[in-house]
């Protein structure tokens, strides 16, 4: 019965042995480095284990600047994002008007369109409206980026709400207004929160618009000053590299864990109703 | 009957109620400017901006950055006759379908198959760890890889060492390889995901039914899971190949598209010639030929979508 188990299931093992060292390696090299004393590009077991890198990497103006830079981007896509997406979502789900479904196919259509093919254009209207080098160009173009999948979102989250809640708030003499900040409101929370850990996560870990954008080191974000620092072949510091990309790669798997039941709907919104 | 008798004056009151009520409705679509303009300004206007663009002879900076002028094709023609953009035409096909079809789907879908008949532990240890390389912010990633691929002493050339092989130089000698294997890395989370949602969503009963009537596993696979899943499978292939054709920054900051242009996809392309070369107009030429492909895939897309909505009512 064992053996036979065992024969089954053993190229499945081998399978997931595979995929896991393929997958993890790379990573268990990352930590490993990080807490390394003596730290280098080969894969090793710390013969000295240290947190000095961590430390020393708080000590670094430069690295407090970053992150602070990243905050202020992955906050303000967020908040810009949550606004902008509640607002419009109620009309898109309850209010009928000519010409719905061409908008929401639109959406559809520029939330896979690729930003690489219009970030010539992106930054020449950033040149013309004075939005290059300020945080405020780079949230915008950022929010605007995350809007279609977000507003698909949220419709799909008003859609759930049964109009009947609605209906009897206005039995009850709230007008329309009212039953939408009463009712509806707090019943889009979750919608809120998942849209809202997306744009974070979309702003804290993008590179093209910092690139395009955020040009003088003052206003990088740590993906600018992470890419820069390792692209400078001439001054490899492993131990402060690792520990920085940890530090940075923290708050994705953290916000990635509380959004995980949400992932695929956000994956798949609009294309299937799963 | 009587009672059902309604006259002129009620209704005229009902009529004016709802024409108020519908207006006041409409009065709630003031709450989409907001987002709308947003999108038109930051993603639709560029879209058109682009074709605008690519006919003139804009530059980044000097003279030509403010009085430019109109070309007509020319920037198409230069184009077309231009072997680097072919390349990278030709370098993105590749890497779309080694990167996605081979390598992401592939793995992805065998994953998924294989995770949902295994405990809590494998799904834990093996799927968690294909979905940290996914989250983990695209920067991290290539940093990663760059150490893992190193000639001197990355772990790649260390294993190869240990296994008495001769050392790689990854990013010099085999570039295009180097960038399809990270994005393998990287995005199989993004099918083995979709698939694990959507074999979860496979009524059990099914296979109790084909069980009962003596189907093996194979038979199973065959005649349940790939029939009720096959939109599934559409759908992945479009998003992943329109996903892996826009892939940026890890093409960018791995290789900058070399060495000679031997992994420069086109978004790099893009780049390179309107960043630093400066030409603005040229480059907007190539990207309204990547708009084109976008476009026929997501059309694509849509139209598949259309489909999956209308049997879903």
């Amino acid at each position: 019965m064992s053996s036979s188990w065992w024969a089954r299931h053993s190229s499945t093992f081998v399978f997931f042995a595979i995929i896991l060292f393929l997958f993890f390696g790379p990573i268990s090299w990352l930590l490993l480095a990080s807490i390394n004393a003596e730290p280098g590009s080969a894969w090793q077991v710390p013969q000295q284990i240290t947190l000095n890198h961590y430390i020393e990497l708080f000590q670094e103006s430069e690295i407090v600047l970053w992150l602070r830079n990243s905050f202020i981007l992955g906050i303000g896509t967020m908040a810009v994002t949550i606004v902008l997406s509640t607002l419009a979502a109620y009309p898109l789900s309850r209010v009928p008007f000519r010409g719905k479904s061409v908008l929401m196919y639109t959406l559809l259509l520029a939330r896979v369109l690729p930003i690489t093919a219009v970030i010539i254009p992106i930054f020449s209207i950033s040149v013309r409206f004075g939005l290059v080098n300020r945080f405020e160009g780079a949230i915008l173009i950022l929010s605007a980026m995350q809007l279609p999948i977000s507003l698909w979102i949220m419709k799909g989250f008003v859609d759930s709400i049964p109009i009947e809640l609605e209906e009897s708030a206005w039995l009850d003499g709230c007008n329309r207004m009212q039953g939408l900040i009463r009712v509806v409101f707090p019943l889009m929370a979750p919608g809120v929160a998942v849209t809202g850990l997306f744009a974070f996560l979309a702003a804290w870990g993008d590179f093209l618009i910092p690139l395009v954008i955020l040009r003088s080191p003052t206003n990088f974000p740590i993906a600018m000053g992470l890419y820069r620092a390792f692209g400078n072949q001439g001054s490899v510091d492993f131990g402060f590299l690792t520990a920085l990309a940890v530090i940075y790669s923290l708050p994705s798997i953290f916000l990635y864990l509380v959004a995980r039941q949400w992932l695929v709907k956000g994956m798949t919104a609009g294309s299937v109703k799963m | 009957m009587a009672a059902i008798r309604v006259d002129a004056q009620a209704i005229h009151v009902l009529n004016w109620t709802i024409t108020r009520r519908r207006w006041n409705e409409l009065s709630l679509l003031v709450f989409m400017l907001p987002a709308m303009l947003l999108v038109l300004a930051f993603v639709i206007i560029p879209a058109a901006w682009a074709i605008y663009i690519s006919f003139t002879n804009q530059a980044l900076i000097g003279p030509n950055a403010q009085n430019f002028s109109f070309v007509g094709l020319e920037n198409y023609t230069r184009l077309f006759a231009d072997d680097e953009f072919w390349n990278s035409l030709t370098i993105s096909f590749i890497f779309v379908f080694g990167s996605a079809f081979l390598g992401q789907f592939l793995i992805g879908f065998a994953l998924a198959v294989l995770l949902k008949s295994s405990g809590l532990l494998s799904r834990g240890i093996v799927g968690g760890s294909v979905l940290l390389a996914w989250v983990i912010p695209e920067i991290v990633a290539v940093y990663i890889w760059a150490s893992v691929l190193n000639f001197q002493s990355g772990s790649a050339n260390q294993i190869l060492l240990l296994l008495g092989l001769e050392r790689q130089r990854w990013l010099i000698d085999t570039p295009l390889l180097s960038i399809i294997l990270v994005n393998i890395w990287r995005g199989t989370a993004f099918t083995m995901l979709l698939f694990s949602a959507a074999l979860e969503a496979v009524p059990k009963v099914l296979y109790d039914a084909a069980a009962v009537d003596g189907a093996n596993a194979w038979q199973k696979f065959t005649r349940i899971t790939l029939p009720l899943i096959r939109y599934t499978i559409l759908l992945d292939f479009i998003l992943i190949t329109m996903g892996t054709f826009s892939v940026f920054g890890i093409v960018f900051a791995m290789t900058g598209g070399g060495p000679l242009g031997r992994s420069e996809v086109i978004g790099v392309y893009i780049y390179r010639v309107a960043f630093e070369y400066r030409e603005i107009g040229f480059g907007s030429a190539a990207s309204v030929v990547m708009l084109v492909i976008n476009l026929a895939l997501a059309l694509v897309y849509l139209r598949f979508i259309r489909v999956e909505w209308s049997e879903a009512r």
